[in-house]
């Protein structure tokens, strides 16, 4: 059932969001190929001045589309006219709301992917072959350099690290709609209340564990380790993994009580 | 034809009475297969329960039958036939009678106004 | 052997009493109206149902199990609004249904639509609404459920619409399904109903086999509540 769920978001974030590739790898293309008859000349030419300003604008509403989208699925699709459809569904509302974080979680990758796509087809329009071929064997090269050994087993953790902000973000938002949505008479305003009210509350939360932690004197056992380089990496790594992992539960089950326990569709 | 209902009387009594007529005109003769419930009742536009309900009573006047297998059928006992065209013509003339006899008509007069009525309706016939 | 039951069922929103501890028993093989003036918590309860809304207090019970997913597998319901995403196309919908409804037959859904030379290619958002409401209702019957909750089948299509619309209701009678209908037109679905539930200010003001009631009262039950409760 989770699959399908996710297999109906891709279709429905799709028909915006694939166009929206589509567009910006068609000026990527436009670009390279202006590039390579005009050299730097283009730049300073109107039709480039242009050319430029339509692939930013283009990419620049292909994040925004996607930051909207992954908030409207929620927002609309489950507690609009539709959540009439996708609450008789019968999923677990714990499913409903994972396939939405997963879908954003999925866009929000294949935006990246995209992005790359974008850079790949200008260098192939803008160069012969040979030259585009030489110059991503520098790249890999310079990331080769780069990512030796443990370097790149540290960047695979930062990436994991990226992908759990990237969650606790949207779930933060997703907790505020449901919250908000309790609040009968003015949902929006509830769920940008709410917003704020979860950010204040998690910032109590971690001044307040601060000053336990300064009182109970780990701070400064932490500080001295810090000082003395004895606290490793890993173990950042690992504080900051797990913290978000526990805000991302905590949000999870908000939102979750909110929408299975306390539901109350228009 | 079209099926229609009165306020105030049950439906499946009204659908009953109608049946029991196209019986009784032989709309539905001796021995016909009457259609299924629920084909009925969609024709109908009721509750297939109500119509369920009035093959029901039909059955157990004796007026269908219905074999396990094939569906229900109209009686062929001629007995039967003939007492319920005379139970449904006996209610149209006594129905016939109080509206006339409130109209003040005598039995007398009625007796020869239907008589009369009778003569022209077969004169009409014999002019054609 | 009960298919909905509810037991001292209440629904409060703030101060607004929308259902006030009723009591209902539910049975299969019935198709039951339930009716009464706006705002006398039909829509309530039929969501309640569906675990759309929540209970302030009391039980609703889907075949002997509170409401979700588990029930929701047996319920095909027809929410009073325009639910269905806009952009997909009929054909994509009743994919949608077959694909999370395992009681959904495709191949009776696609005759139906093609019985109302109903394009399936056609975006959903680009039909009139009468045959929105008909598309609806095709994919709602076209499920093998065994309760049905349509919430205003009929309100504001026209008379071909409505007369098809209660047509596909009694074709897809089935003795082992409820039919729960919620309405405000009585007269136009009375003959349809075995039973009546007449829901006033959150209260069960009367729930009555039709028949009986017309015989009874010696009026339509369209009638019976126009003169009683002057609605």
């Amino acid at each position: 059932m989770l699959t399908k769920l996710i297999g109906y978001e891709m279709k429905a974030f799709g028909r915006i969001i694939l166009p929206l590739y589509a567009a910006t790898i068609a000026m990527a293309i436009i670009m390279g190929v202006g590039i390579r008859v005009l050299d730097e000349e283009l730049f300073s030419t109107l039709l480039g001045a242009v050319i430029i300003m339509i692939f930013v604008s283009l990419i620049i509403a292909t994040m925004v589309m996607t930051g909207l989208l992954c908030v409207q699925r929620f927002y609309r699709n489950l507690l609009g006219n539709e959540g009439y459809l996708m609450f008789s569904l019968p999923v677990g509302t714990h499913q409903l709301i994972l396939a939405k974080v997963l879908s954003s979680l999925i866009w929000a990758l294949l935006g990246g992917v995209a992005g790359v796509c974008t850079v790949v087809a200008m260098g192939l329009a803008a160069a012969p072959l040979q030259e585009t071929v030489r110059f991503f064997k520098e790249i890999h090269i310079h990331l080769r350099m780069l990512s030796l050994g443990k370097e790149l087993g540290a960047a695979a953790v930062w990436f994991v690290i990226l992908i759990l902000f990237f969650v606790a973000a949207l779930m933060q938002i997703y907790t505020a709609i449901a919250v908000g949505h309790q609040w009968t008479a003015h949902r929006v305003l509830g769920s940008v209340l709410a917003f704020f009210g979860i950010g204040m509350i998690r910032n109590i939360i971690t001044s307040l564990l601060g000053q336990i932690s300064h009182y109970a004197g780990w701070t400064d056992i932490i500080l001295n380790r810090f000082d003395e380089n004895l606290l490793l990496t890993w173990q950042i790594q690992a504080a900051v993994i797990v913290s978000t992992l526990l805000l991302i539960a905590v949000y999870s089950a908000v939102t979750w009580y909110c929408l299975d326990r306390r539901l109350n569709l228009e | 034809m079209k099926w229609t209902f009165e306020n105030g009387i049950p439906i499946y009594l009204q659908i009953l009475g109608r049946l029991r007529t196209e019986i009784a005109s032989g709309a539905y003769p001796p021995g016909a297969k009457l259609p299924a419930v629920r084909e009925l009742a969609l024709e109908a536009g009721v509750n297939p329960n109500t119509m369920q309900r009035a093959f029901a009573e039909l059955e157990r006047d004796g007026l269908v039958y219905t074999q396990r297998t094939s569906g229900r059928f109209v009686t062929e006992d001629a007995e039967v036939l003939k007492n319920l065209r005379k139970t449904l013509s006996e209610d149209v003339i006594e129905e016939m009678c109080t509206r006339l006899m409130r109209l003040g008509m005598s039995r007398e007069e009625i007796l020869s106004a239907v008589q009369e009525w009778a003569g022209e309706a077969s004169g009409k016939t014999n002019n054609r | 052997m009960a298919v909905l039951e509810c037991m001292h069922l209440t629904k409060r929103y703030g101060s607004l009493t929308a259902l006030d501890g009723i009591d209902l028993t539910l049975e299969p093989g019935r198709i039951v109206g339930l009716v009464g003036p706006n705002g006398s918590g039909k829509t309530t309860l039929i969501k309640l149902a569906q675990h759309l809304l929540t209970p302030t207090d009391g039980e609703i019970l889907i075949d002997g199990t509170r409401p979700g997913a588990q029930t929701k597998a047996i319920v095909s319901y027809l929410p009073d609004r325009d639910f269905l995403p806009a952009w997909m196309d009929v054909e994509s919908l009743l994919r949608f249904y077959e694909d999370f409804y395992e009681d959904f037959d495709m191949n009776k859904a696609m005759q139906m639509l093609q019985a109302l030379n109903i394009e399936p290619r056609r975006p959903f958002k680009s039909l009139s609404k009468g045959t929105k409401e008909k598309v609806q209702l095709i994919m709602t019957m076209s499920r093998s459920a065994k309760v049905y909750l349509l919430d205003e089948p009929i309100a504001g299509v026209d008379p071909a619409a409505r007369d098809y619309i209660l047509r596909t209701i009694i074709g897809n009678y089935s003795e082992n399904a409820l039919v729960l209908i919620s309405t405000h037109l009585i007269a136009d679905v009375e003959p349809v109903l075995d039973e009546v539930i007449f829901l006033k200010q959150g209260h069960v003001e009367l729930h009555e086999n039709t028949d009986a009631l017309r015989e009874r009262t010696g009026m339509s039950v369209d009638n019976y509540f126009r003169e009683v409760y002057r609605c």
